[in-house]
């Protein structure tokens, strides 16, 4: 027996918002959450710009040392907390915690407490090493300190997918909830990976734009657009089985209906010239789910910024969905407001893409001045714009060729 | 004398690595009861051995702060 799905609580940490309601507030406002890098030197870099997370006192907002914790699992549990929040599972005996799991990935892991080792083991010699270097720096462990603060004892799957992370750790929740192996899961992914090792690692693999400007550093689908910006944070959704959901009371905030998982299979770091692996995952997130993709579509784009994506991405849309319905369909990148946030990024864009449905909104992609003919679509540009919304796609593509896409519709009986 | 001062001392160690704030520690408190579980132990046996200018074997495990003062003071005084 196949059961329905539904989101029942969402959180989040951004570059523009250190909730999921101050994260929309700033989407639709069109806020820009990059700036110049203020974290560490960036003497010896090329690139100097990111989106940080602002003002988050970790430690305070979850009431616990956080001393063994590297930043992406202290993100991690501040967006765990606020969905867990929101959908009721802080309440003691509301539900089985054998029968809901967390499925929450990261795209690099805890690369500051790696790389603060090595420094130390260079520096000190190996008996100065943290006992708490492994646990802190594995890419698992927010999935693994989420349930231990919420005493969650169902499935865990910490995907690591780099920048499809936690698209895929909810499209795994959504099919485990859907073939029954779990009630609620926690799903979503965490980055907090901005260190000067991880930008001149991406500096040097030609991914991030070099532009100095915040203004106009990250401009998805934009005729100059010439590199991403790095972002961090987190995103987590609570899914939960529907009758689940209503047995309890919990508020439905949207249902999750189709996913995609693909593999291009085909270069490292480049997307397939031909887009063949995303066109495949939109295909398999839409297929039986009979909605019309000529109507009220929302996409909620990878967008990345690069060359190579933001044109891969449009030829995907126009494959996958048939070239008059991509034209109808209103798409923006929020990620001209927050960068790239690897992991978190899926999570985060999901979140955009059921607040979308919510409110009526489109967010707009920021930054966006000059046309490309490789990429012609309607990108929402500059302005967030208002239309019903009957459903939602949200796509990522990842180094390693992986691809993911959700889709969200509006809950209805 | 000496053996107060490694009490304090090794004290001030426990509490900066078990956040066990402010609990009382004497002789027999156990160091799972003042916070600190295996990897905290280590952690705090790593930051004695830099505190005390001495070498820890790492098979060696104290449970009790009295244990780990005593571990201490021996190793002192090789």
């Amino acid at each position: 027996m196949e059961h329905r799905v539904v989101v029942t609580g969402m959180g989040a940490v951004t570059p523009v918002g250190n909730s999921a309601p101050e994260t929309w507030e700033a989407f639709v406002a069109g806020k820009n959450g990059i700036d110049t890098i203020t974290r560490f030197d960036t003497s010896d870099l090329k690139v100097t710009v990111a989106g940080e997370v602002k003002d988050l006192d970790c430690a305070e907002r979850l009431g616990c040392n956080t001393r063994h914790m590297d930043l992406f699992v202290q993100y991690a549990l501040v967006a765990a907390d606020e969905a867990a929040a929101q959908a009721g599972l802080d309440v003691e005996g509301a539900f089985d915690r054998d029968r809901v799991g967390v499925y929450v990935g990261s795209g690099i892991g805890g690369m500051r407490s790696y790389t603060e080792n090595v420094d130390t083991m260079r520096a000190r010699g190996a008996r100065r090493v943290s006992p708490f270097m492994i646990p802190m720096m594995i890419a698992n462990m927010a999935a693994g300190e989420i349930a231990i603060r919420q005493k969650l004892y169902g499935p865990t799957l910490p995907v690591v997918t780099a920048c499809a992370t936690s698209a895929h750790t909810i499209g795994e929740a959504f099919r485990a909830i859907k073939h029954g192996y779990a009630d609620a899961i926690l799903a979503g992914g965490a980055e907090g990976a901005l260190v000067p090792e991880a930008v001149a690692g991406f500096t040097n693999a030609k991914a991030l734009t070099k532009n100095p400007d915040p203004q106009t550093a990250c401009r998805p689908f934009d005729a100059g657009r010439d590199g991403f910006v790095m972002g961090e944070g987190a995103g987590i959704v609570v899914l939960e089985e529907l009758e689940h959901a209503r047995a309890r009371g919990a508020q439905i905030l949207a249902e999750v209906v189709g996913y995609g998982n693909t593999c291009d299979g085909y270069h490292i770091t480049s997307p397939d010239p031909e887009s063949r692996g995303i066109t495949r995952a939109i295909a398999e997130a839409i297929e039986g789910t009979g909605l019309d993709a000529a109507e009220g579509l929302y996409i909620n784009a990878h967008g990345t910024s690069t060359k190579l994506n933001d044109a891969s991405e449009t030829r995907g849309f126009k494959l996958a969905l048939g070239e008059e319905a991509a034209r109808k369909a209103h798409i923006s990148s929020t990620k001209s407001m927050t960068g790239h946030m690897l992991g978190a990024t899926g999570a985060v864009e999901a979140i955009a893409c059921i607040d979308a449905i919510r409110e009526g909104a489109i967010p707009p992609t920021i930054h966006y001045a000059e046309p490309d003919p490789d990429c012609d679509l309607d990108y929402t540009p500059n302005q967030a714009v208002h239309a019903q919304v009957r459903w939602a796609l949200s796509t990522n593509l990842g180094f390693g060729g992986h691809n993911a896409a959700l889709a969200f519709k509006a809950y209805e009986d | 004398m000496a053996e107060s001062t490694t009490f304090d001392r090794v004290c001030d160690i426990i509490r900066e690595n078990g956040g066990a704030g402010d609990i009382e520690l004497t002789l027999d408190t156990k160091l799972a009861d003042a916070g600190l579980d295996s990897l905290s132990t280590v952690e705090a046996v790593i930051a004695c051995e830099d505190e005390f200018g001495i070498e820890i074997e790492t098979e060696q495990n104290p449970t009790t702060v009295g244990e780990f003062v005593e571990l201490v003071d021996s190793l002192m005084e090789k």
